[in-house]
């Protein structure tokens, strides 16, 4: 009663009323049920082969329904309606149960595809990785000074400098002496990748300076046995000079050079910022600079982690 | 209930009597009725029986069902964090993780699977293997042919090759591990350190073992991630939208150090080779700083061991004696009686010492190392010359108080906290445990103990104006986020005045000085074309045997800064029992003429004129 008290007036009256149709019903109808006021329809149907009294009847109910319910239309309309309205749901499922089955099928063939993208990253990463492993190994200084000692180089110890004045005039300082090749460090432990193998090109160090070993520079016109000998014989500096030039010259080449040969840019920068810290001293404004006559020589005896390198 | 009324019904009211016979179809309906009738109970009971096993799933057996699912569908998935590389100031990695699997199988069940054709197959096993890997296949046969459940063949083995050898042989299984690397090899293995795999946890983890690798561990190992997630059964497909919880992997964060690689390996070559031509004990060390800012530029001990095989290596060479060990510093520790006579005013350079050949303190005679009779040193001489008598001469004006302060202020006895594990703070006897000879070792380096880096950090204060920078190894850390963190500039000490400092580098350049008459004990130090200032230093070790000074095995010692004039860089060097006759200077001048060329060091323009060591 209390949900009752809350509707509108309005609401109240529309309830009264069809109570009202419904007592009336019973009485036109003692043997129908309360059923047959909501249901009318589905007894409105059969009508015609009903007695012509029963039809009456019927009819005359139908119009006291609709004066009293007011403006109603007759319910065989709803049947279409709601068949439709039933079609329309089941369409909506069945549609709706397609683009499930379709989703979660493709959901599955994504995570599968996911998995195989997954792999081809990690078979490219890891690819990514070695590649990288590699190239710090090679990149590390034990390995660089390796590679150049392969090559041939010597590190210089006591380079000797020439320090150009103001005036031009040369002065030599230090004495130059042959870069001696020694053995190459035996610090470095050799780099091992992980399945223990060396990586990259195997970098055997060569302990002497060999012609044979220095690629490119090699005078075709020189024996090479002859260098060899030579190399074997004397000095390195004999073997680091490519020309079969004599013994005094090819001293000369190699002693003199410094790392620094390899970039002469290197030496006009040394020069400025020597000048540049000392400008009163104007007979030792000291620019250095390296007398390397040949230029492959000088790459030959450059100092292999030298700054210059880089 | 709107719903039309039972059939059966309506045509008994409906329809009249005259409609179609109802006779025959009473019976069947009557047995129909009992039939749904049986029906609903039956319905009825099987829906009750349905009702109960529900519940009984439900409330009673929901936990171990729920349980038992989860154990079927859902997977751990541990997500590993990578651990930061190490890299040298440039940028240039000195140590870094890679990924590999370790091979590892059942030989109980290729036994079992395999039957009368196992011999042959685990040969052809073992052999692609060994071929794979570089491993001796017959170590590997071994391996297989074990009555084990559970062998690793292989520890580190390239993800590739590792895959390879599965797809050729199923019974190998893959297990994850990291591999550290370090492309230099042995390079600054003694600063670094090593990280090997610690299976002990799941999974397992790169761990640090040695040096920085392990003092830095927290920071650079990260913390691993998990997710949790379903996954088809035997497979590891993850059923999509079925993640549960997941936790990101924090990779480890970066560590940049202060070393310059190049610099390291001259160091590490140059003290290598010195060692092995003297014969120098293995904790033989040299560092070098960066004068400015007291950065380590190269910190080298006298062999150093592979960090990717640290158990090859015997446990004396997995150190860092640079910073563990400790030794007495010599006539190097004269420094310390020079500033404090300058600063205080006790001396000036030039000044004349009568300087016996020898000097009486408490019950102690204290000799020179070269036998004279009285000479007359200047204080520039006694320094060069280092003579022990004019500089205990020197100290007795000083004081011994003003002598224990500068001690202090030079940073002996603490540590320097430069950042790797194991310092040693080294030792100076507390003033008051002294006895009436101690201020006669002290002032000329014996009674009190150093490590290189102490030793090097002194002379860092005379290079750099007076104001000692305690060294420092890290340059920043950089998180994975990027965030770049560089740790605070230690406090500076302000140890003597910048212009008692340039009077000591004055002073100190007569060390390198080759005139006749006029020889400083260290010109084998000495650069062609540029100054270099230091100290030579030996110092008696003790014989363990009489507990006395021992007269044949010596530290030998040096420390300077170069150039002299502007120094950038000092280098501290100590040699442990070398031959007799040995000095470090030669290695002092290899290093210098190294940075020299490397950073185009200007030449000297100016240089101090010769000075006056001793009156003729």
């Amino acid at each position: 009663m209390s949900a009752r008290a809350d509707r509108t007036v309005a609401d109240r009256q529309l309830v009264g009323a069809v109570h009202g149709a419904r007592s009336a019903a019973r009485t036109a109808a003692p043997r129908s049920t309360a059923r047959t006021a909501t249901i009318p329809a589905q007894r409105g149907a059969p009508s015609i082969e009903r007695g012509r009294a029963t039809g009456r009847a019927y009819a005359r109910r139908d119009d006291r329904l609709r004066k009293l319910v007011g403006g109603r239309a007759p319910r065989t309309a709803p049947t279409a309606g709601r068949a439709k309205f039933v079609l329309l749901v089941m369409g909506l499922l069945a549609v709706g149960l397609i683009v499930t089955l379709w989703l979660s099928t493709a959901a599955a063939a994504d995570s599968y595809r996911l998995q195989d993208a997954r792999v081809a990253a990690r078979a490219l990463s890891e690819q990514s990785e070695q590649l990288r492993r590699e190239v710090m190994a090679m990149d590390a200084a034990p390995a660089l000074a390796q590679q150049a000692a392969a090559l041939g180089m010597v590190p210089v110890q006591d380079s000797a400098r020439l320090v150009v004045g103001p005036d031009g005039a040369v002065t030599l300082v230090g004495t130059p002496k042959a870069a001696i090749a020694t053995a190459p460090p035996a610090l470095p432990a050799p780099v091992v990748a992980p399945n223990g193998t060396t990586p990259g090109a195997s970098t055997t160090a060569t302990p002497t300076a060999t012609p044979t070993a220095t690629p490119d520079g090699a005078d075709p016109n020189t024996p090479t046995a002859d260098a060899a000998a030579a190399a074997g014989a004397s000095a390195p500096t004999t073997a680091a000079t490519p020309t079969p030039a004599p013994n005094g010259q090819a001293n000369r080449t190699s002693t003199t050079a410094t790392p620094r040969a390899g970039a002469p840019t290197s030496a006009p920068a040394t020069s400025a910022a020597a000048a540049s810290r000392t400008p009163a001293a104007a007979a030792n404004a000291a620019r250095s600079a390296t007398p390397t006559p040949k230029p492959t020589a000088a790459a030959r005896t450059t100092a292999p982690t030298g700054g210059t390198a880089r | 209930m709107t719903t039309a009324p039972p059939r059966p019904r309506a045509p008994r009211i409906a329809v009249p009597a005259q409609r179609r016979p109802a006779p025959p179809r009473r019976r069947p309906a009557a047995t129909a009725s009992r039939r749904l009738r049986v029906g609903r109970v039956l319905l009825v009971a099987v829906l009750g029986i349905a009702t109960l096993k529900l519940v009984v799933i439900q409330s009673f057996q929901a936990p171990d069902l729920n349980a038992a699912s989860a154990r079927q569908l859902l997977t751990e998935i541990p997500l590993p964090a990578e651990r930061g590389p190490i890299l040298d100031s440039a940028g240039k990695p000195l140590a870094f993780s890679i990924e590999a699997n370790a091979l590892v199988t059942n030989p109980r069940t290729i036994a079992r699977t395999h039957g009368a054709g196992t011999t042959e197959y685990v040969t052809r096993m073992a052999s692609a293997i060994g071929l794979a890997t570089g491993q001796d296949p017959a170590a590997l046969q071994a391996l297989l042919t074990a009555d084990k459940g559970y062998v690793v063949l292989a520890k580190l083995v390239d993800p590739g090759v590792a895959k390879a050898v599965q797809d050729q042989f199923p019974e190998i299984a893959l297990e994850r591990r990291e591999s550290r690397q370090y492309p230099g090899g042995s390079l600054a293995a003694n600063v670094i350190g090593s990280a090997t795999w610690d299976a002990t946890d799941t999974p397992g983890k790169l761990t640090g073992r040695i040096g920085l690798e392990s003092s830095q561990d927290n920071l650079l190992s990260g913390s691993n991630g998990v997710r949790e997630v379903d996954t088809a059964e035997g497979s590891s497909a993850e059923i999509p939208g079925s993640v549960r919880y997941e936790r990101p992997a924090v990779p480890g964060s970066t560590l940049q150090l202060t070393l310059d690689s190049d610099l390291q390996y001259t160091v590490q070559r140059e003290l290598s080779a010195f060692v092995a031509k003297t014969g120098a004990k293995d904790n033989s060390s040299a560092v070098v700083l960066d004068v400015a800012t007291g950065k380590v530029r190269a910190l080298a001990t006298g062999t150093t061991f592979d960090p990717s095989n640290p158990g090859a290596s015997p446990a004396n060479q997995l150190g860092n004696a640079a910073v563990t060990s400790p030794y007495e510093p010599g006539s190097v520790n004269k420094i310390v009686t020079m500033s404090a006579a300058i600063e205080y005013g006790v001396a000036q350079p030039g000044d004349v010492l009568d300087v016996p050949g020898s000097i009486r303190v408490a019950d102690r005679t204290i000799n020179d190392a070269w036998k004279h009779g009285l000479q007359h040193y200047t204080l520039t001489g006694v320094l060069a010359k280092s003579s022990n008598v004019g500089t205990i001469m020197t100290a007795q004006k000083v004081g011994p108080e003003r002598f224990a302060d500068m001690l202090t202020r030079f940073g002996l006895g603490q540590k320097t906290g430069v950042g790797l594990p194991g310092e040693s703070p080294g030792s100076v006897p507390p003033m008051a445990t002294w006895s009436g000879s101690t201020f006669g070792n002290l002032p000329i380096g014996q009674g009190l103990s150093m490590t290189v880096l102490q030793m090097a950090g002194m002379y860092q204060a005379v290079a750099n104006n007076g104001l000692r920078i305690p060294p420092r190894i890290v340059e920043a850390t950089v998180s994975p986020d990027g965030a770049r963190t560089v740790p605070p500039a230690p406090a500076g000490v302000q140890v003597v005045s910048p212009q008692t400092a340039a009077t000591l580098r004055t002073m100190l350049t007569a060390v390198t000085q080759d005139e006749h008459n006029q020889r400083g004990t260290g010109p084998a130090a000495a650069v062609p074309g540029y100054q270099a200032a230091g100290k030579t230093g030996t110092a008696q070790q003790v014989n363990a045997a009489c507990g006395c000074y021992a007269s044949s095995t010596y530290w030998i010692t040096f420390a300077g800064m170069f150039p002299a004039q502007d120094p950038r860089y000092v280098i501290g060097i100590m040699l442990d029992a070398p031959a007799g006759g040995t000095s470090a200077a030669p290695l002092f001048h290899n290093i210098a003429t190294y940075l020299a060329q490397r950073d185009h060091i200007p030449l000297t323009a100016n240089p101090t004129p010769p000075q006056m060591l001793q009156l003729p």
